[in-house]
């Protein structure tokens, strides 16, 4: 009886925005969507807040480190089923027998030479945002021979997850988002022990061109003193027989310009803030070069602060604002899984 | 002579046809120069609804009063076009209403089959519900009331159990090796071999000792659970162990041995 | 004049006309003909603009137009902003039955540019149906085909008892449901 929560979700899951599945409003006989404000469609909310974390303390860098400036894989996950943060260590030994069953039974791991593998399940209390917040998990396959080298790391976190979910049920640990990076072999491998072990169900967070308008908007407007790269959106031409990208670049401190010049509230962004800031973008460049940008789709979003493809992939450069961006995919995410 | 009285008819029929739609349709023509006179309103841009909303509603009103003050007239007067007009629409009816009448029969199959699917569903459901009572009214007559002490107790009374078995176990394997394997007589054969005078010294152990330092090394230390042989070491009982399959040698050096995995 | 006209014009004989609106060619393209392969007893004929106002060169060969469809492409807020702009070049004549809304290209969840309820909205706002259409998918165009034929058969007054008007007051209690727009 307890895969029942599951198995809804995932069959609600199924249809809606994966591939070329069309939008249905009947009803499930069996499931429950559960429509959380109205977000009917997914579509993005009208309004959203800006986080006020606290800045992570300079200690935290070295911790948090590690999620920076690595290309991130990033999954919508289900509910953990009696996952325990005291059985972290069982959890690694487990699956350091995994692996190891894994390469003996022949398949390829692409790690070079006979590399021992060790696992460590940690727990990552610097995620948390709020007392009651949900420390993250930490996964690191380290290559013990060469190094110790970590060859793959995945990373649970649910930032600011607790407002959006309502209560969850118990013996159920909710992690809504999962970050990976490594190799993809053992992804597979990792993947498919927890979904196993936890009963959980992981699927490829897929970013929709509304919401990348509102990723490169709000982190437009973040302030970063160095390392100030140029805002780049590539936008992807439909329609043509081979795939045609376009790439618009702005420099960072225009961009920020015309965002704050929109940008008049402080706790809040809005949609329309949102709109209007793609719409001066998408004008400009019509302006030099007689091209509707908004005929286009955008799939890339580059800013000093973090990269994002809309294949769900990121890559976050800077410490400072670490929080406020796992905050958005838990979001994200969460949708997703909804 | 009827053939043409007929051909008559059917020209009449068709003059009298083309005269009427004329006619229709020079209503048409000043309908049409009524509304060129009138102005093309666009809609507003800013409450758009509002302004067709009531629009509509006159719109509404206008149409209503029209259908209120129309009665049915007929279209022709000629009875050989009102037959096949009649006929054609009689025809075209029937042919909406078998349309209609297949798709409330599929429609009708459908809901007979999502009725009968969720009627199992619901017995499937029913059954497990009972099945799960029931299995939890037997488990609950299982359930006792944990105390630690008890487990305690239990747990030591076990381990003295265990502990007593393994003495008997042990002792009646050193009876029954005493018994059958004895250490050789020293009188008897070492006496042949000249060239162990030196091992003459040294004392031999019993197969009971052999097979209890084997033992013990495979428990305490798992990792490396060889036994250095040396020469007190009775050589037939060597070979008699390694022959029966109870210790096996090291692969590389020959001198130590193993007790056999016994477990899974 | 830059409007277009609901009845500036006589009706041709046993023709309608239906006029398709998007920035889109290919999609417009294949839907006409997925039109014309409906084997009707009427004459269709159908007319693809990019935007509004039609250019007034050609005014007088064209016939009148019975049923507007203005397509907006999910994945390219250019169209939805074409659209937008062409509406306002219509008369309000129109908008008593003779328009309506066709969104492509919804089905993709992740790619849309355009919020599904944006366009729920503009069609409430004009008081006009709104379809959901995959033209990838054959048998979506065709029965979106069907649905469009029938829709313009009333318009063109072919169907007697029914009028425009009262066809789309039939279609507004399920798209009238406004709790769909929270």
């Amino acid at each position: 009886m307890e895969r029942a929560p599951t198995e809804d979700t995932a069959s609600g899951r199924k249809t809606m925005g994966h591939g070329t599945n069309f939008i249905s409003t009947a009803h499930l006989s069996r499931g429950r969507i559960s429509l959380k404000r109205g977000n009917l469609f997914g579509h993005t909310p009208a309004k959203r807040r800006i986080l006020q974390t606290p800045r992570m303390q300079e200690n935290a860098d070295a911790r948090i480190g590690f999620l920076l400036r690595k290309q991130l894989t990033l999954y919508s996950v289900t509910p953990l089923y009696r996952f325990s943060y005291d059985r972290l260590q069982e959890y690694s030994r487990q699956l350091c027998f995994v692996i190891a069953a894994e390469k003996q039974k022949g398949l390829a791991i692409h790690v070079e030479g006979d590399l021992k593998l060790k696992v460590k399940f940690s727990s990552l209390s610097v995620l948390k945002t709020s007392e009651k917040g949900q420390a993250g998990v930490l996964i690191q396959v380290t290559a013990e021979n060469a190094g110790p080298k970590v060859v793959w790391i995945g990373c649970f976190c649910c930032t600011c997850g607790d407002d959006i979910l309502e209560t969850v049920m118990e013996d159920f640990t909710c992690f809504p988002l999962f970050l990976v990076n490594g190799a993809e072999s053992l992804s597979a491998i990792i993947g498919t022990w927890l979904q196993q072990t936890f009963d959980c169900s992981f699927s490829l967070l897929t970013i929709s061109p509304l919401n990348l308008a509102w990723m490169a908007a709000m982190w437009t407007g973040y302030k970063i003193e160095h390392h100030k790269r140029a805002m780049e959106l590539t936008f992807s031409v439909p329609g043509t027989s081979q795939p045609l990208d376009i790439s618009y670049a702005i420099h960072a401190e225009d961009a920020k310009a015309l965002w704050d010049s929109i940008h008049t509230t402080q706790q809040e962004v809005r949609q329309e803030q949102v709109n209007l800031f793609m719409d001066g973008l998408c004008y400009h460049f019509y302006r030099h070069f007689k091209i509707y940008l908004s005929a286009t789709r955008l799939v890339k979003v580059s800013t000093s602060v973090a990269c994002v493809h809309s294949d769900g992939k990121i890559k976050i450069l800077h410490s400072a604002y670490l929080m406020e961006i796992l905050a958005l995919m838990t979001e994200l995410a969460i949708s997703q899984i909804l | 002579m009827s053939l043409s009285q007929q051909d008559l008819n059917l020209e009449d029929a068709k003059e009298q046809l083309l005269e009427e739609c004329e006619g229709i349709w020079k209503q048409v023509e000043e309908c049409q120069n009524k509304l060129t006179f009138q102005e093309i309103e666009t809609v507003p841009a800013t409450d758009p609804k509002l302004s067709l909303l009531l629009h509509r509603m006159k719109a509404l009103t206008a149409e209503f009063n029209q259908w209120q003050k129309r009665t049915p007239e007929i279209i022709t007067t000629n009875p050989d076009v009102l037959v096949a007009l009649g006929k054609d629409q009689l025809q075209r009816l029937d042919h909406d209403l078998e349309m209609i009448l297949s798709t409330v029969h599929a429609k009708n199959k459908k809901l007979n089959e999502d009725l009968l699917r969720e009627q199992q569903w619901l017995e499937e459901q029913q059954q497990l519900i009972d099945c799960l009572d029931q299995t939890e009214k037997e488990i609950s007559n299982q359930v006792v009331q944990f105390s630690e002490k008890r487990a305690f107790q239990e747990l030591k009374s076990k381990m003295l159990k265990i502990k007593a078995y393994k003495e008997e176990l042990l002792n009646a394997l050193g009876e029954f090796v005493e018994k059958h394997f004895p250490l050789p007589e020293d009188d008897g054969i070492q006496k042949k071999k000249t060239r162990s005078s030196r091992e003459e010294d040294v004392q031999l152990i019993t197969l009971h000792e052999i097979l209890e330092s084997l033992i013990n090394t495979l428990i305490n230390k798992p990792h490396d659970p060889y036994v250095t042989i040396n020469n007190s070491f009775w050589s037939p009982y060597i070979e008699l162990l390694l022959r029966y399959g109870i210790a096996l040698r090291h692969l590389e050096d020959p001198s130590r041995i193993r007790l056999e995995n016994f477990y899974d | 004049m830059s409007t277009l006209a609901a009845f500036g014009k006589l009706p041709t004989l046993n023709s309608a006309t239906i006029l398709l609106v998007g920035t889109n060619e290919i999609f417009q393209q294949q839907l006409a003909e997925t039109i014309l392969q409906e084997k009707q007893d009427l004459k269709i004929n159908i007319h693809l603009a990019d935007s509004l106002p039609l250019p007034p060169e050609r005014d007088h060969i064209r016939p009148r137009i019975d049923l507007i469809v203005f397509m907006v492409n999910m994945q390219s807020k250019h169209s939805y902003s074409n659209i937008e702009a062409s509406l306002v070049h219509v008369d309000a004549s129109f908008f008593l039955g003779k328009v309506c809304f066709l969104a492509t290209g919804a089905g993709r969840l992740n790619q849309i540019s355009i919020e599904v309820n944006a366009v729920l909205k503009l069609a409430d706002l004009y008081c006009s149906p709104v379809l959901f259409c995959e033209l990838e998918c054959e048998k979506i165009r065709i029965a979106t085909a069907q649905r469009l034929l029938r829709m313009l058969r009333i318009c063109a007054g072919h169907m007697s008892g029914v009028s425009a008007l009262s066809f789309s007051s039939l279609m507004k209690s399920s798209i009238g449901d406004s709790s769909f727009l929270a």
